[in-house]
């Protein structure tokens, strides 16, 4: 059996490397790819801790939950990102900056 | 055929899921208004006038449930659905106050120009509101990190569209920011929550075993201190303090203006109370932040402070009127945080008696925004030049809502941070600690502050002289609007005389400490 350490160092690499592609990257559409890698470190945790939860299973369900919740959140991402792309004809962020002070 | 046993704990779920509804009839009836809006949409019916109708009738009805309930509900020990929900006084004062605010926002977007909401969306844009008020009204009553969980992207998804209302190069560039900033602080949250889950195997952090579990830990306290402020990072981004407060001036200013008066209380006082219950359900365990080497009252108190200076001292440079505003929410939140770390009864009682006082002074802010962008067509401070002589009504109304905005007498803006500053006294006289001192100073000093920029307003409007240039009036100010500025003003001005009617009622709410 793997042990549960295993999962904790595997969730918290993915979601540092998605918190570094939130930060660096310019293009709105891979900065949510970063957001999705940090939203599934958070499951893997869910997933491997509700191992302790065998009762309840809490962090299964928990986990399900967020997938559901992560695709409702794409979908409207994707539809703002294509409203950006028709008034600026891009979707780099650093050339949607009018709001300003 | 299933086992004898399996079907009486079936039949014992169900029964408790029916007494279980019975306890939150107000957000069903908000949820059957939101798919009557639907429906109606659905069939092409764009009337405006209806919509709002039926929305106000449905948020009516609503207040009227939740009070002819009035926590009278036989709320079992554990709560509603096995301790999901927790509708106690607390939820049902802070409920009144979000619905209030649902009925006020209606109330803006009423007219041909609908406070700047696209008129052809009007159907889609009550959905939304009542989406993000039912998130709201779930966020204030549960300690459940799944619900919260839920319940904080029912608000954030709704406020992310609500955003792009506007259907204009400012509104998509501010959906998009809010969004990005939004994902972040919620997936932080949640890696926070998955953290505490994991050391505690508990997800209700007011539950004996959440407790228990955290107090027969034996790990260092650092990781659960990381994982608990990282999980406190998305209450913050919905309070929008200083670090987490780079969407709001954006987002406030390429929302419509309902929008954005909404945004700026509902999901705001809603944050504030997952942040109460959080504060409270720790500081009664005593673990995580107390009595570890490691001071968290500090933390709490530098982001009140900063988001104070950093709130208002942006706000002296704005001209845009709903970005002015935005920066001095973001100063009101560390008012309301300054009461939170107080950490006594009397800094929670005067954080809500805030809370209230500012709900009623945002809005009238916000419908004074909405009336003179209707009469220059610009929200710029500097159009309004010499509208208070020619509006005198207006004029003294401006002049009413930007005292209470400062805090000064005799409004009950003084009231409400004066009540603030004597709490943080009291905690600074029982525990000695200097960072409440320091903290008051930076509240009295930022009161200095802010009366700079509120009182810009009403500089222009009576001692600048307006320019040369046509003024094009783009709405008539219809007579509903002036008459609930006349009664938020009128509020604002009773409460300070008659301050106990109000803390009346909230002392009714009792609390843990």
């Amino acid at each position: 059996m793997i042990p549960a350490e295993h999962f904790l160092y595997l969730a918290i690499t993915l979601f540092c490397i998605g918190l570094v592609i939130v930060i660096t990257k310019k293009n709105a559409i891979v900065v949510l790819m970063g957001v999705e890698l940090m939203l599934n470190a958070a499951n893997i945790n869910l997933v491997a801790f509700s191992r302790f939860d065998a009762l309840h299973l809490q962090g299964q369900v928990f986990s399900l939950f967020v997938i559901v919740v992560a695709a409702a959140e794409a979908a409207v991402a994707l539809a703002i990102v294509l409203k950006v792309y028709s008034y600026y004809k891009t979707s780099e962020l650093d050339k949607v900056n009018e709001l300003k002070g | 055929m299933y086992p004898a046993v399996f079907i009486s704990t079936l039949y014992a779920g169900l029964a408790e899921v029916l007494q279980s509804l019975q306890g939150i009839l107000p957000e069903i009836a908000i949820a059957v208004t939101l798919l009557l809006v639907v429906l109606l949409d659905l069939f092409k019916i764009k009337e405006g006038a209806l919509l709002s109708f039926i929305t106000g009738a449905g948020v009516l009805a609503a207040a009227l449930l939740l009070h002819t309930q009035g926590g009278a509900v036989p709320v079992a020990e554990e709560g509603l659905f096995h301790g999901m929900l927790k509708p106690d006084s607390l939820s049902v004062f802070l409920r009144s106050l979000f619905l209030l605010a649902a009925l006020f926002s209606v109330w803006m977007s009423r007219g041909r120009v609908a406070g700047g909401v696209n008129i052809s969306r009007l159907g889609e844009f009550h959905t939304l509101l009542l989406s993000l008020l039912l998130g709201a009204m779930l966020m204030s009553m549960t300690t459940h990190f799944l619900l919260i969980y839920m319940s904080i992207e029912l608000v954030s998804i709704s406020s992310y569209i609500l955003t792009n209302f506007s259907f204009n190069r400012k509104s998509a560039e501010a959906g998009i920011k809010y969004l990005l900033f939004g994902a972040v602080a919620s997936a932080v949250m949640l890696f926070g929550i998955s953290l505490l889950y994991g050391f505690t195997g508990a997800l209700d952090f007011a539950s004996a075993p959440f407790h228990s579990s955290l107090l027969s830990l034996s790990i260092d306290s650092l990781p659960l201190l990381v994982a608990g402020f990282m999980a406190l990072a998305g209450f913050l981004f919905k309070l929008s303090v200083v670090p987490f407060h780079v969407w709001a001036p954006d987002v406030y200013e390429g929302a419509p203006i309902p929008v954005a008066a909404f945004f700026s209380v509902v999901p705001k006082l809603a944050g504030l109370a997952l942040l109460i219950r959080f504060v409270q359900y720790f500081h009664e365990s005593s673990i995580l932040f107390v009595s570890v080497d490691f001071n968290w009252q500090f933390i709490l108190a530098v982001l009140a402070g900063l988001s104070m200076f950093i709130g208002n001292l942006a706000a002296l440079w704005q001209d845009n009127a709903k970005r002015m505003l935005a920066y001095s929410s973001i100063a009101h939140t560390g008012f309301l945080l300054s009461g939170v770390l107080a950490y006594s009864s009397l800094g929670i009682k005067s954080v809500i008696f805030y809370a209230s006082i500012y709900l009623l002074m945002n809005f009238a802010a916000f419908i004074l925004v909405k009336i003179l962008y209707g009469k220059t067509g610009n929200e710029s401070i500097r159009s309004w030049s010499g509208l208070g002589k020619k509006a005198p009504y207006l004029g003294a109304a401006v002049v009413v809502v930007m005292i209470a905005l400062t805090g000064l007498p005799p409004t009950a803006g003084f009231t409400a941070k004066l009540l603030v500053f004597t709490s943080l006294w009291e905690a600074y006289q029982l525990s000695g600690n200097a960072v409440l001192g320091y903290l008051l100073l930076a509240g009295v000093v930022n009161t200095v502050i802010a009366l700079f920029y509120y009182l810009k307003i009403p500089y222009f409007m009576y001692f600048r002289t307006a320019g040369n240039e046509a003024v094009q009036e783009t709405e008539t100010t219809g007579l509903g609007e002036k008459v609930l500025l006349g009664i938020l003003t009128g509020l604002l001005l009773l409460f300070f005389f008659k301050a106990d009617w109000l803390l009346e009622e909230i002392n009714l709410i009792d609390f843990i400490f």
